[in-house]
């Protein structure tokens, strides 16, 4: 027997062995990487248009320092930490640029002279003091994003470099919070500090929820197979599958992303499955032929079981590799990886599995006592055997009704990427982006780009009105304007009750003075931020206040009515809205994935069962789940978003298997027992109790995503749960009733044999 | 008789380090004298870039001059078009008890804006020279120290440090021992990080009615964190034959007629 061929095993063994070995030795090249405009192809709209952005006015990234302090933060103590802070942090390697009150420029006339300070020169200590700078304040309109309304929080904004690590960054920030103590709270806003917790939190996802799927994933082994080869076979199938496809990962030098989180869970759930049916089947056979050797049990079970597994991962893959039509790299990756790993734990379940089998000399112990759960799942599934025996249309009628309410939920089916709904309860992320929205107008701002002469006083007027109509816009936070800039160089300029006092320069050569004298006086970096040096672009920003696609898409519309027509308008973009586009690219990946998912695998069952009708009705019941689960997500306010586009073509590729386990038993049967009744009841209670044993494991892997620190994979976790046990009840329910009514001529016996 | 030997020895060290300290200030004050222009016009043109490459070009006309109980820098933009005319006069007073002053003029709208000359954050526009550099009392208040000797492009330099009292940043600069040139100025933080270089180079000298006038013809100033660099380009220079005050008004005055 080839199996026990020592050449064949020792090639098969040895070969596995090099190849996890190499995969290993590439691990600690791989890099994560939490960015989200990564995710978006270079050339598309707002990305392209940031980099143009970037170009002229250098960075566009903005972090915040947030001081909060309920009793409030407007007192020489929280002043003073203020400028200590700020100080320091534009001492920061990759921090281009800090502005705090401490840069808020005043204009002021002292003995002939023209005193150019900031409003923190002089830290008030005095009532009247304090009254003094909160009018300054109110009346500056520079100044109004630093510090909230109520007076109980301040910002520092920080323009972070696009060369510096957003973990670095945020390390070096803790350090110079840590220097500067206070009776404060510091927090951190922004989307740099965003991604480095995403990135810290997907760490930590990775070290938790591997662990726990694989503990989980062993636990449970051994309770279906009370044996340890009934654990350690699956298992290092499932192992070696992981370290191979991250192999790969390396190899191609992806970086994990967000998603790729759920490569090793997808696995785990996934991988063992093939493992699963052959112990099944080998203790099966074990119990029936107890003077069998096991190695000739292992050769039976590779022969029984080859093509059958062969078909299910072969589905699989084809329903992972939809995800190749979405335009996001990481979700095309993904289903390169995963369609990967699973062809591994293919390959080493049906030829590595029964090869170790055959090292086991002794027949698998006998169960002393049948198991209860055996009893109690026997029980049921003659239940549904009889069910389906019996009510075939009320079932049928049940899956259709249950569908046509899904459908509704289709259009309460909303779209959102905002990374800020990633972090709930009272984490500190949490917190931050609060204070963020709520009381400092948001941190995530959009670029209005003009260029051209910009230093027109007619174009100046249109930026005024723009800047008017935009601060009436309830999704706008902070406005930051070269016209604001100009009217405060004014009051530098002019005196109270000069026509030019608080007003716009009247002549291109004026506006140019009038820069020309803030760049003398130091203040190049705050003109940068506005207007480029050669005079030819200039910016209004505009903040979010708050970061959902909601928000994003209805400011970008009104900036785009109020705005758009300019002449010298050259583009309206930000980081900010970067996740529109990947919503866009969401919603057409999910639809592109799930065609191509369906597509594959209609075309692949009806190569299977030699009948397109075959590829058409096995298809049905993943339609069904497919509505179920995505009118669930619009019923229960679940947003799509870039992890649970995902779900379909993993649930696909899962739920298939069920269907197709079903189908293949089923026509043994019926071959067997030449009737439709005979042939469910068998199949229920055989292959019933195999494809039940293989959702149950998808289940609980997936039910450890419970544990992730992140809304969108414990969400993922949920939906994967209730989408796979809808499988489960269709292959179990749906399938066998639509074969006694329609009775397909594909599962009859093959009338040339 | 032991101990007069020794007391004269220690004599001729003290005289010695005195000697050296006032010969490092000398040299520095002889360099600073060079740069600090007097009764010369010159036409500049200023460059600044950015990081980026992003890149401005300003025409300067720019004028020094020494009067009897002051001095005065008159600086016009010429170009570009839409500051010509701006114009930037600095004063320094001989009597240190007077304050020196930075006037700007804005042509567009006619106002004038007067600064304290010792506000260091005043700049030339554009750039990172210190408005100050003009009105030679750019080094005034600092103390000076020898930081020893080196060698630049085969010349012998003496380096020289200065800082402010009560003051952890500093400067070392750079200076030609023999010819006194001033070579090249470091700005380092309280850190001693290097935050800002200047470069003096391709010496050149015309010849005035009282001495031979020597003068950069390049200085550059950069600023190794934000990546900016500022070449000041001396293109002519003339000696001034006849030092009118009306030129060095702030408010440019009618030329008189022929």
């Amino acid at each position: 027997m080839k199996l026990q061929n020592s050449t064949y095993r020792t090639i098969l063994i040895a070969g596995t062995g090099i190849l996890a070995s190499l995969s290993v030795w590439l691990l600690p090249s791989l890099n994560i990487n939490p960015s989200f405009d990564s995710y978006i192809p270079e050339n598309i709209n707002n990305r392209a248009f940031l980099n143009k952005l970037d170009s002229i006015f250098g960075s566009n990234e903005k972090l915040l320092l947030i001081q909060y302090n309920e009793k409030g933060v407007f007192n020489p103590e929280s002043f003073t930490r203020t400028r200590q802070l700020a100080e320091k942090l534009q001492e920061i390697d990759g921090i281009e640029h800090t502005f705090s009150l401490n840069d808020v420029i005043e204009f002021r006339e002292e003995d002939g002279f023209t005193e150019i300070h900031t409003l923190l020169a002089h830290i008030p200590d005095k009532p009247s003091e304090l009254d003094s700078l909160k009018h300054k304040i109110a009346e500056n309109p520079l100044a109004g994003h630093l510090i909230s309304d109520d007076f109980t929080t301040s910002a520092i904004v920080l323009t972070k470099s696009d060369k510096t690590d957003d973990q670095s960054i945020i390390a070096e920030i803790n350090r110079v919070i840590k220097q500067t103590p206070g009776k404060d709270e510091i927090h951190i806003g922004g989307l740099a500090y965003i991604r480095s917790s995403v990135k810290t939190y997907i760490k930590k996802d990775l070290i938790t929820l591997m662990p726990a799927a694989l503990l989980v994933m062993v636990v449970m082994l051994f309770l279906f197979f009370r044996e340890w080869k009934g654990v350690l076979l699956p298992f290092l199938v499932v192992l070696l599958s992981i370290i191979l496809s991250f192999g790969l990962m390396a190899l191609f030098s992806w970086e994990i992303s967000l998603v790729s989180v759920l490569l090793p869970i997808m696995l785990i759930a996934i991988a063992n499955d093939y493992g699963i049916h052959l112990i099944n089947l080998y203790q099966e056979e074990s119990r029936k032929n107890r003077q069998e050797p096991p190695s000739a049990i292992a050769q039976k079970i590779f022969r029984e079981l080859k093509r059958p597994i062969t078909i299910t991962g072969l589905t699989t893959i084809g329903g992972m590799l939809g995800l190749l039509s979405h335009q996001m790299a990481p979700a095309a990756q993904l289903g390169v990886l995963a369609s990967a790993g699973i062809g591994i734990a293919l390959i080493l379940s049906l030829y590595l599995i029964p090869v170790l089998l055959t090292f086991y000399n002794k027949a698998p112990k006998r169960p002393a006592i049948e198991r209860s759960s055996d009893r109690f799942l026997n029980k049921t599934l003659h239940l549904f055997a009889r069910g389906v025996n019996k009510h075939p249309k009320t079932i049928v009628t049940s899956f259709l009704i249950i569908s046509l309410i899904s459908i509704g939920g289709l259009f309460l089916l909303k779209v959102d990427t905002n990374v800020e709904g990633y972090f709930t309860g009272d984490s500190t992320v949490r917190t931050s982006i609060e204070l963020t929205n709520k009381k400092l107008g948001g941190s995530q701002y959009i670029s209005l780009l003009f260029s051209g002469n910009i230093l027109e006083p007619d174009v100046l007027r249109r930026m005024e009105k723009y800047t008017a109509q935009i601060a009436l816009l309830p999704q706008a936070g902070n406005i930051i304007s070269p016209v604001t800039l100009f009217r405060e160089l004014s009051k530098g300029l002019y005196s109270a009750g000069e026509s030019g006092y608080d007003n716009l320069p009247q002549s291109r050569p004026e506006a140019a003075q009038y820069l020309e004298i803030a760049s003398m006086a130091g203040f190049d970096k705050q003109i940068a931020q506005l207007i480029d040096p050669n005079r030819e672009n200039a910016r209004i920003l505009v903040s979010l206040t708050d970061g959902s696609n909601q928000t994003g898409k209805e400011l970008l519309s009104a900036l785009n009515s109020i705005a758009g027509k300019d002449p010298l308008i050259k583009g309206i973009a930000g980081p900010g809205l970067s996740k529109i586009q990947i919503a866009d690219m969401v919603i057409r990946g999910q639809i592109t994935s799930l065609v191509l998912a369906f597509f594959i695998i209609i075309i692949l069952l009806s190569i299977i069962f030699k009948s397109i009708v075959a590829g058409i009705k096995g298809s049905l019941p993943l339609l069904f789940s497919t509505v179920l689960l995505f009118g669930l997500m619009g019923f229960s306010g679940i947003p799509l978003d870039i992890v649970t586009a995902l779900l379909s073509s993993i649930m696909i590729g899962v739920g298939i298997d069920y269907t197709i386990h079903f189908l293949w038993r089923y026509k043994a049967e019926y071959a067997a027992h030449g009737s439709i009744e005979a042939a469910i009841s068998t199949t229920l209670t055989t292959t019933g109790r195999g494809i039940i044993f293989n959702a149950l494991s998808v289940i609980i892997g997936f039910a450890v995503l419970a544990l992730s620190g992140f809304a969108p994979l414990r969400f993922f976790g949920l939906l994967v749960v209730i989408s796979i046990f809808s499988c489960l009840i269709c292959a179990l329910l749906l399938v066998p009733a639509i074969i006694t009514l329609t009775r397909p001529k594909f599962l009859e016996p093959d009338q040339n044999i | 008789m032991k101990i007069t030997i020794l007391f004269l020895c220690l004599q001729a060290i003290i005289s010695l380090a005195n000697g050296a300290e006032k010969d490092t200030e000398t040299l520095f004050q002889n360099a600073v004298k060079k740069l600090a222009m007097k009764d010369v016009q010159a036409k500049m043109t200023l460059e600044s870039t950015d990081a980026d490459g992003n890149s401005v070009l300003r025409k300067l006309n720019v004028s020094f001059a020494h009067f009897e109980n002051f001095k005065k820098v008159i600086i016009e933009i010429t170009a570009p078009e839409d500051l010509n005319g701006t114009r930037i006069l600095t004063t320094d007073f001989l009597d240190s008890s007077r304050e020196s002053t930075i006037e700007v003029f804005l042509p567009s709208t006619g106002k004038i804006r007067k600064f304290r000359a010792n506000n260091r954050r005043l700049k030339i526009p554009g750039t990172d020279i210190p408005m100050n550099y003009f009105s030679s009392s750019a080094f005034n208040g600092y103390l000076i120290t020898d930081a020893g000797q080196t060698s630049i492009n085969e010349i012998d330099c003496k380096k020289i440090k200065l800082n402010l009292p009560d003051n952890n940043e500093y400067l070392i600069a750079y200076i030609d021992i023999i010819n006194e040139l001033m070579f090249r100025i470091e700005y380092y933080d309280k850190k001693e990080i290097l935050t800002g270089i200047n470069e003096f180079s391709e010496y050149g000298s015309i010849d005035s009615s009282n001495a031979e006038i020597i003068f950069p013809r390049n200085i550059s100033v950069s600023n190794p964190e934000t990546g900016n660099i500022s070449k000041l380009t001396i293109n002519h220079l003339e000696a001034l034959t006849e030092i009118r005050k009306t030129d060095f008004n702030i408010v440019p005055q009618p030329k008189p007629a022929e």
